[in-house]
């Protein structure tokens, strides 16, 4: 196996008998920025401060350039953290923050005060050098956070939610600069978030974790449209879930459901059976035709039009199928109480076994 | 000096008490007057809208602060009076001649008052140097390591608050004599050390557990070794409440009485002890002046630290 950049190899950190990371294992590429998004407990923020070294691991190994740097003290491991609360000292001025890390290595003043200038003038801290953390807007102090992350121009970034403090509007113009910022330094970062969309724009690779383990990694188009479970279907957006049975056949899988006037047939890879399947889709990835239309292809269920509501852009549409309500967005609005059919195109129907059932699925179409 | 002292023994017995009671009325009269003067004018218009009772609510207030600064000033003033009494005794309600007579006698090479002083001083400054350089360890380790028993450590420091003085300084004064530490400042050091222990333990506490853990991470993450972070985040950020436990410290140390007078009496001479001397000797004066020295130190080791010593950050130790 090619030796990554920086590589995390069976790591297993437990906080009491339950394990937080389970044997997890993930290489980061130099210069590469990967995100790791799950729901809060899944383990992304104990993964990072682990790599940081702010946690010691039960087992396994973190290696930086193939070195074992498991055992090393935090201020020995060369990587930058930028915190979600910030963690500016709030005695010190912003230049004393961002050239703290100078200062330790015993960099001469004239060149503490110039880099920090740089830093400065960089991140549009200009002028506000001799203010205490205390005389900021949260926008600035991020700012701060990230300059002294940045100015002993560190090999590894690691960034733990820095923008979950910021207002939205701010927030949107600052994943761009993070992101462009790295790719100008060359940085190596990895970046822990909740929000999918945060982590799409800014990563290079979304690493998605549950339960302390990787649900899947992979490049941000990969896991929007060939999600490899339930759980990474619902995490990129596919809220909608449809439960259904299926037939296995000559490498063919046959969908039905009482609401399906007609079975739904999808090709299926490996690992089918006959069964429980719960099929998930985005609420624009489907179209509402009239029962009596015809089409061919993809799944098509019939259900009662229960709700109405302009969210903006298109009609969002709550439609009912027995005790399932799925939305819908379309582009005219429905009248409430009317019957439709609901058609999803099989290529963005993400279809898998039912928890209960079969091994994983690797389903495709 | 005797001969001199005898007309104040007559002030003693029963003018002291009564002396006393005449200074009740005086102060109270003319601040309750100035209130109530106050009160009226600025709800003169009020009057016209709302009935009698309404109107007469500051009488409570104006009340109260006037017990509480008659609490506060009412001994300190009689203090003041004595401390430059000439002649003062019963019936009267102020003393007769002033003078500074017995200022003389206190500052002079026979009344011991500088030597106290300087013994004072010395003490409560070693005092406070020993008990941060126990707390600021112990308040750490309190603050941050996850101990068993926590806070049943942090009560130990209270022990020996919680026991009368008396007996346990008599014991202290036996062992100590048996290895040599009676009479000496270290001795007496010692003493107070355990008796400010609690307010420096505790405060300092407070003020680590204040400190955000991610700041010290954040300078680890920098490059600084444990060590390091300790001395350029969590110190300075502590100092505040490390400051205000020394002034707690000080201020117990300067007018500790009962543990000074078994250890160190009468080879280490502090200023309550010329203190008690002078007024058990039923010298007023003596007494007065002696308490208005010790007030020096106190209120220069304040305004020394007052600087750190500001409101948000007060506000900040209790956390």
């Amino acid at each position: 196996m090619d030796e990554a950049f920086l590589s995390v190899d069976k790591l297993r950190v437990a906080y009491g008998p339950q394990p937080v990371l389970d044997e997890l294992s993930l290489g980061v590429a130099r210069g590469e920025f990967v995100a790791l998004l799950g729901a809060s407990g899944c383990g992304k923020t104990t993964l990072l401060r682990s790599i940081a070294g702010f946690i010691r691991p039960q087992a396994g190994q973190i290696r930086v350039q193939g070195r074992d740097v498991t055992a090393f003290a935090p201020d020995a491991r060369g990587m930058a953290f930028v915190f979600q609360s910030y963690a500016l000292w709030p005695h010190m001025t912003v230049a004393q923050n961002i050239g703290y890390a100078l200062k330790l290595r015993r960099t001469p003043h004239a060149k503490i005060h110039q880099r920090v200038e740089e830093i400065a003038a960089m991140l549009g801290l200009a002028g506000l050098e001799q203010r205490k953390p205390a005389a900021l807007s949260g926008g600035q102090r991020q700012r701060v956070a990230l300059g002294r992350a940045l100015a002993a121009d560190p090999e590894i970034l690691l960034l733990d939610e820095p923008l979950s403090n910021l207002d939205a509007r701010i927030r949107l113009a600052v994943r761009h600069e993070i992101s462009a910022l790295q790719k100008r330094l060359g940085i190596t970062a990895v970046h822990v978030t909740h929000y999918r969309e945060e982590a799409m724009i800014m990563a290079d690779r979304i690493v998605i974790l549950d339960q302390g383990r990787i649900a899947q990694a992979g490049t941000p188009h990969e896991l929007y449209n060939r999600p490899a479970s339930a759980f990474v279907a619902a995490f990129m957006g596919a809220e909608n879930a449809i439960a259904l049975e299926g037939d296995h056949a000559d490498g063919r899988l046959t969908l039905h459901s009482p609401h399906a006037p007609v079975p739904c047939v999808t090709e299926i890879l490996a690992g089918a059976c006959n069964g429980h399947y719960q099929a998930r889709f985005r609420s624009d990835a489907a179209r509402l035709v009239d029962a009596g239309e015809r089409t061919d292809g993809g799944l098509r269920l019939r259900g009662l039009v229960s709700q109405v509501s302009y969210p903006g852009g298109l009609w969002r549409h709550a439609i009912q199928f027995g005790e399932h309500t799925v939305i819908v967005d379309a582009h005219e609005a429905r009248i409430p109480g009317e019957t439709v059919d609901l058609l999803v195109p099989r290529d963005r129907l993400f279809v898998f076994p039912s928890a209960a059932d079969a091994p994983r699925g690797d389903t495709r179409h | 000096m005797r001969g001199k002292s005898h007309p104040g023994f007559d002030r003693l017995g029963t003018n002291g008490i009564s002396g006393s009671h005449a200074d009740n009325e005086s102060p109270k009269e003319p601040f309750a007057l100035s209130l109530s003067k106050g009160g009226r004018f600025r709800h003169g218009a009020v009057f016209s809208r709302f009935d009698l009772i309404a109107g007469l609510w500051w009488l409570p207030r104006a009340l109260m602060l006037g017990a509480l600064a008659f609490a506060i000033f009412g001994p300190l003033c009689n203090l003041l009076l004595w401390a430059v009494a000439e002649k003062w005794y019963f019936p009267h309600a102020l003393p007769l001649e002033y003078g500074f007579s017995f200022w003389g006698r206190v500052f002079s090479a026979r009344g011991n008052a500088w030597e106290a002083l300087g013994t004072s001083v010395m003490v409560a400054g070693l005092t406070v140097l020993a008990s941060l350089a126990l707390a600021i360890p112990a308040g750490y380790a309190l603050a941050r390591l996850k101990l068993p028993f926590r806070a049943l450590i942090l009560l130990a420091f209270l022990i020996p608050q919680a026991f009368p003085n008396l007996p346990v300084y008599v014991n202290v004064a036996r062992l100590f004599y048996a290895i040599g530490l009676n009479g000496t400042v270290a001795g007496v050091v010692i003493v107070h050390v355990t008796h400010g222990l609690v307010y420096a333990v505790w405060i300092a506490t407070a003020a680590f557990a204040a400190i955000d853990r991610e700041l010290e991470e954040a300078a680890r993450a920098a490059g600084a070794s444990a060590l390091r972070a300790f001395r350029d985040v969590s110190l300075p950020l502590a100092m505040p409440g490390l400051m205000a436990s020394a002034i707690f410290v000080f201020l117990e140390s300067l007018d500790e009485f009962t543990g000074s007078f078994f250890v160190g009496a009468p080879d280490v001479n502090t200023l309550p002890l010329l203190l008690y001397t002078a007024g058990a000797g039923g010298n007023y004066q003596i007494a007065s002046i002696s308490a208005l020295l010790l007030l020096v130190p106190s209120i220069a080791f304040m305004l020394v630290l007052e600087k750190f010593l500001r409101a948000d950050v007060l506000a900040r130790i209790g956390q």
